[in-house]
């Protein structure tokens, strides 16, 4: 099987600073390269590991990437990542058909689901509102939410990371739903568990004190 | 606070020199070029993660190489050791290391070392356009409060997002979706108004420290004085959260069709103004040059006891080319008034013996180039 297109690698990219002996060595270094959070010493230190590996490994290790890639698909009403569609969780009749919970990134579903707390359903947006890189609303699966509020849905949760994209994201879902009539909320913004007041950033203890709540 | 240690490594064009402070005055002289102020953007970096100069920060480093590295050790007021390492590589992301930390953010070092800093391109603070003000304004209150420093971040990145949607609509001949323009309105006004409510609140603080240091200064009777001018509100004085809430509310509403047009945000604190008045005028269209000389370093001596106040830690003065700017009478008084201070302080100059016969008290001496 030829997992690597030569084709995609820009030869020019190819830092001199370290000689590589071997082209095919190269080519696996830029490829670990492209990968999120991967520098090129990590790259290289990752192509000489697989290097030394059977061959059975490291045909099961590329096996499983085109498994992957072939059987996970989105699904249809939740558009979470999921072999079955619709997902588990769409389906289970244990969960909570009347709430809603939006997040940005399957990943958010995946820490959500292991505090084992919330017991509705999803919503994946696959990304945030971001105009300056050119994503707006109907890039999002925004119109795919709208349409699953059915009178079943009571609550909508929107559970966006607090960051610029995603207070802008949250505001505009919110304003877009409540005319629909169902109830619609934010996950809390304040100190984590465990920490201590005074190691929290002035930005999250300003937050925590306009979110306090009476006893 | 006071800065124990300096040393750096491939900036500019030092190769790699360390010095040891004097806890109050320290000159540094050589000829041009010889890397004096580079000095001082090291203590920049250090305390601001950034220099005072407009450079890009690849255009630090050394020719011939691919990363600069900083670092200062300092002591505070109480006597507690700080210290912090900047190390910059060309393409990635600076990398700092301090006594709260490894690996931190820009944001989190500002105004752990307080630091003042008076260079000539700072006159533009009394004749230059309202964005220098801004920036003198800006850059004091990011030492000073921490959450502005969020805030102005928060605000900046809204008003790219909002300009980002105006444009694209315009380029591609559609009208903009309400509905996000709505909610990017919304956000802007919210933080606009807690960075103008903070402005404004700095303002007031700060104008008893101005009026006392162009007394101590200048020994005059001329009345100065200095306000915050909201773009949006001319006529009343806007003071509370909720002032620059509203104001921005209606400026949004009658500038939105214009907006639309010039495909561009046209309110915010981006532009408001500070008017530094002087004898009932404003400074920028009235003052002398020997006023704005005096109005420089009153801003600057009341940005020195202001800091003190707030941060209840003493800032360290960083002079740049201190001749240049000012003539020798006033010199003398702002050393006067440094050295009464008991403030560490860094001068750069090219006439050394010049400034030498004018301070009175201990001083160390830095001759530039250092012989590696």
């Amino acid at each position: 099987m030829k997992f690597v297109d030569l084709h995609i690698i820009n030869t020019s990219l190819i830092v001199t600073t370290m000689i590589i002996t071997s082209q095919s060595i190269e080519v696996v270094v830029e490829m670990f390269a492209t990968l999120p959070s991967i520098g090129r010493k990590t790259a290289q230190r990752l192509a000489f590991h697989i290097l030394r590996q059977p061959e059975e490994f490291i045909k099961q290790f590329g096996e499983s990437m085109i498994t992957m890639k072939q059987t996970v698909q989105l699904c249809c009403m939740c558009f979470n990542f999921t072999e079955s569609d619709p997902c588990s969780i769409c389906l289970s009749s244990k969960r909570d058909r009347s709430i809603i919970c939006v997040v940005e990134q399957p990943t958010d579903v995946m820490v959500l689901e292991k505090t084992s707390e919330f017991r509705g359903l999803y919503h994946v947006l696959h990304g945030t509102i971001n105009p300056l890189e050119g994503i707006n609303p109907q890039d999002l699966k925004i119109s795919e939410l709208i349409s699953r509020i059915n009178p079943d849905v009571q609550e909508i949760i929107l559970a966006i990371n607090p960051t610029v994209e995603g207070e802008v994201t949250t505001q505009y879902l919110a304003r877009l739903i409540k005319p629909i009539g169902v109830t619609v909320s934010r996950i809390a913004r304040g100190i984590p568990i465990g920490s201590e007041l005074e190691y929290a950033d002035e930005a999250t203890l300003s937050r925590a004190l306009e979110g306090r709540i009476e006893f | 606070m006071y800065i124990r240690t300096i040393s750096l490594e491939h900036l500019r064009n030092h190769e790699q020199s360390s010095l040891e402070c004097s806890p109050l005055l320290n000159i540094i002289t050589g000829l041009n070029g010889s890397g004096k102020t580079t000095i001082l953007e090291a203590i920049s970096i250090c305390g601001l993660s950034k220099t005072f100069l407009p450079s890009a920060d690849s255009d630090l480093i050394k020719k011939g190489f691919d990363s600069y590295t900083v670092a200062v050790q300092a002591i505070s007021d109480l006597g507690v050791p700080y210290r912090v390492g900047v190390h910059y590589k060309e393409g990635s992301r600076k990398l700092i290391h301090s006594s709260l930390g490894d690996r931190m953010n820009p944001k989190d070092i500002l105004g752990e070392i307080p630091l003042i800093v008076l260079s000539p391109d700072f006159k533009e603070i009394t004749f230059g356009a309202p964005d220098d003000r801004r920036r003198f304004m800006d850059a004091l209150l990011s030492q000073a409060r921490k959450i502005y420093v969020e805030d102005a971040i928060t605000v900046k990145k809204i008003i790219k997002q909002r300009n980002a949607l105006l444009y694209q609509a315009k380029i591609q001949g559609v009208s903009v979706d309400k509905g996000l323009f709505d909610v990017l309105t919304d956000q802007l006004i919210e933080y606009g108004a807690r960075i103008g409510a903070a402005r404004a609140s700095f303002i007031e603080e700060f104008t008893p420290h101005f009026l006392k240091a162009y007394q101590t200064m200048c020994g005059t009777k001329e009345t100065v004085s200095i306000e915050y001018f909201p773009d949006t509100q001319k006529e009343k004085k806007l003071i509370s959260f909720k002032d620059f809430a509203d104001s921005y509310t209606i400026a949004a509403k009658q500038l939105e069709i214009d907006e639309y047009r010039r495909a561009t945000t046209l309110f915010g604190p981006q532009k408001d103004d500070i008017h530094i008045m002087i004898h009932g005028g404003r400074a920028r269209e009235t003052a002398s040059q020997g006023q704005h000389k005096s109005l420089l370093i009153s801003i600057k001596w009341a940005e020195f006891t202001y800091l003190q106040e707030v941060r209840n830690e003493t800032p360290i003065l960083l002079f740049d080319d201190i001749f240049s700017e000012l003539d020798a009478e006033r010199t003398h008084r702002v050393l006067e008034q440094v050295l009464e201070s008991g403030a560490q302080t860094f001068i750069t100059t090219t006439e050394g013996e010049k400034l030498i016969e004018s301070v009175k008290g201990d001083y160390k001496l830095f001759t530039l180039p250092f012989s590696y």
